[in-house]
């Protein structure tokens, strides 16, 4: 276990865990019906949704990969790689919260089912099942027991995943929500309040200037201009985030949810450059030797502020640290059993479901969803990369097709859903293998790069490119499917087995 | 004070301010909430009287929404 963390601040982190399950035991007793387990009855208000999307959306990955980006390169960790999104968020907040709040849909695949019928439905809710396996947040927490608590990393994430586990079975959206805004509220006081302690006792941002290597302060970095639009890009993967549909279909108003979303963008830019602080101030304490110089930069941030804090603020902090990974491990746990309920359960085999039996079976799901994960977590070497992957896979698949059905005024052909979601699958599928086939994986970056020679000028496509080829591949899809398949009516029935 | 530090403490000033005051319309929201859970949960399943939403109303449990017009 850490030096630096003493029995009070292990007594905060036990009360921390507790508090979750006491909520989402509330929560139970009440015998939620299914809209109020999955979307907690379309009555949250801004603030819940502010809570909920904040701490949803910014998991350790943030927190450690942003703070690790800062550590080695300074503030492009946050102008080059963080803000980049800016303008899909907020895109996301005028255009599209609205939207769909206002058609009252239930779950990302349901859109699918409206507009194009069962296949593409069903092909949605897959991707959406697989890019929702909690795989890296129950990595992260396994990694967070071992190196703050001294426990083996696959306890650890049993241990304390399996809180998040437990409450999110008890009380679906409703204790989600409320568990992520005591997370919430953790993780942005504890590190508002840590990020100054560090500014202070480590010299501020003149003892970085005096250690800094060139092009620390440059804003943009080094970045090759084609990986920073791919880095933008990933901001695109927001517009078909399922934790994010679902948080929106739950909110009392269409602006309400744009409201929400706004302000969420505003505090993860707060929370961004905070972090990026954080681990540019790690760098000048090992240079001045407060902090160890062995430590592995993904650390940095961690082992900093928990010198840093005083006893019992450091407690406060990893709570807030293990909020960020748990609000991450339930929202996707739920939305997981969601799909596997509503999307998969309710046409596939039982379109007369009631109530009972949709909770029941999303229960399943969430159970599924979570050992899936677990058994992931610790048998995949690059799990950053397969979330990439991931991300990528379920971008290429619905995005075109859910845009098209929310925003395309012409007639839709079931045709159309499926072939834009098969081509944008295949051609991901064809990109990654490609490049794995033909490229070089390169260390530093975690990634594969293929360079080739076109008339004379060298040429380098990355992995990480996947996006600007299947998304157009997935349009093709679209139109060509469009052109050759006949219309599908809007709420048509879809067929099910029975 | 470095122009780096100032943005520092804005960023961590705002923060603290954001999460209190969200915190405070929270703690406002969540009573009504609950007791508005409370009065759905002692409903049986598949019970559609005092719903308010279309899918509450699904006969035979919670059905696709009846398709609405997307807003223009």
């Amino acid at each position: 276990m850490s030096e630096h963390i003493s029995p009070i601040d292990l007594a905060v982190v036990g009360v921390y865990l507790l508090m979750m399950l006491g909520v989402g035991y509330y929560i139970y007793r009440k015998s939620p019906s299914f809209e109020e387990y999955l979307l907690a009855g379309r009555t949250m208000t801004t603030p819940i949704l502010v809570c909920t999307l904040a701490s949803t959306y910014y998991g350790l990955d943030v927190l450690f990969g942003t703070s690790e980006l800062a550590y080695n390169d300074g503030v492009v960790a946050f102008f080059g790689y963080s803000q980049l999104s800016l303008g899909i968020y907020l895109f996301a907040a005028y255009a599209l919260s609205t939207r769909l709040r206002a058609a009252r849909f239930t779950s990302l695949p349901e859109i699918l089912e409206r507009h194009y019928g069962l296949g593409t439905s069903v092909m949605g809710a897959i991707s959406s099942i697989l890019y929702s396996i909690p795989a890296l947040s129950l990595f992260a927490i396994g990694r967070l027991a071992e190196v703050m608590f001294g426990i083996d990393a696959p306890i650890g994430a049993m241990l304390l995943g399996g809180i998040a586990l437990v409450y999110t079975l008890w009380g679906g959206l409703w204790a989600v929500a409320i568990t992520d805004t005591i997370q919430f509220v953790l993780m942005c006081v504890t590190l508002s309040i840590a990020i100054p302690i560090l500014l202070i006792e480590l010299g501020g941002f003149d003892a970085i200037a005096l250690i800094a290597p060139e092009g620390y302060f440059a804003i943009f970095g080094g970045i090759p201009i084609w990986l920073m639009i791919a880095y933008a890009a990933t901001g695109i993967s927001i517009l078909v985030d399922p934790g994010y549909y679902q948080r929106i279909f739950a909110a009392r108003s269409p602006e309400q949810a744009r409201n929400a979303m706004l302000i969420s963008v505003l505090i993860w830019m707060a929370y961004d450059w905070l972090v990026t602080a954080g681990g540019m101030l790690a760098r000048a304490g090992v240079a001045s030797g407060a902090i160890p110089a062995d430590i592995h930069s993904n650390d940095a941030l961690l082992i900093a502020v928990t010198m840093a804090l005083p006893v019992g603020l450091t407690g406060l902090f990893l709570a807030g640290v293990l909020a960020t990974a748990m609000s991450t491990v339930d929202s996707y746990t739920l939305v997981s059993g969601s799909n596997f309920a509503f999307d998969l359960y309710r046409p596939l085999r039982r379109p007369d479901a009631s109530d009972k039996e949709l909770v029941r079976w999303t229960k399943y799901g969430i159970v599924f969803s979570w050992v899936l994960g677990f058994g992931m977590a610790f048998i995949f070497a690059r799990l950053m990369s397969l979330w990439v992957f991931m991300a990528t896979m379920l971008s290429s698949t619905v995005l075109v097709p859910i845009f098209a059905a929310l925003y395309w005024k012409g007639a839709k052909t079931q045709a159309a859903g499926l072939m834009s979601c098969l081509a944008g699958l295949a051609s991901v599928f064809v990109y990654y293998l490609g490049i794995q086939l033909l490229g070089v994986e390169n260390e530093v970056y975690g990634s594969y790069i293929w360079t080739f020679s076109l008339g004379g000028t060298s040429f380098s496509l990355w992995q990480e490119y996947a996006l600007f080829f299947s998304l157009p591949m997935s349009f093709a899809g679209f139109l060509v499917g469009n052109l050759f398949g006949s219309p599908f009516t809007p709420g048509e029935v879809p067929e099910a087995n029975e | 004070m470095n122009p780096w530090d100032f943005v520092t403490w804005l960023a961590a000033a705002a923060l603290a301010l954001s999460a209190a005051g969200i915190f405070g319309f929270f703690l406002r929201d969540v009573r009504s909430i609950l007791d508005r859970e409370m009065h759905n949960g002692d409903k049986q399943p598949n019970d559609a009287s005092g719903s308010d939403t279309a899918s509450d109303a699904a006969v035979g449990g919670t059905q696709p929404n009846p398709p609405q017009d997307l807003p223009r």
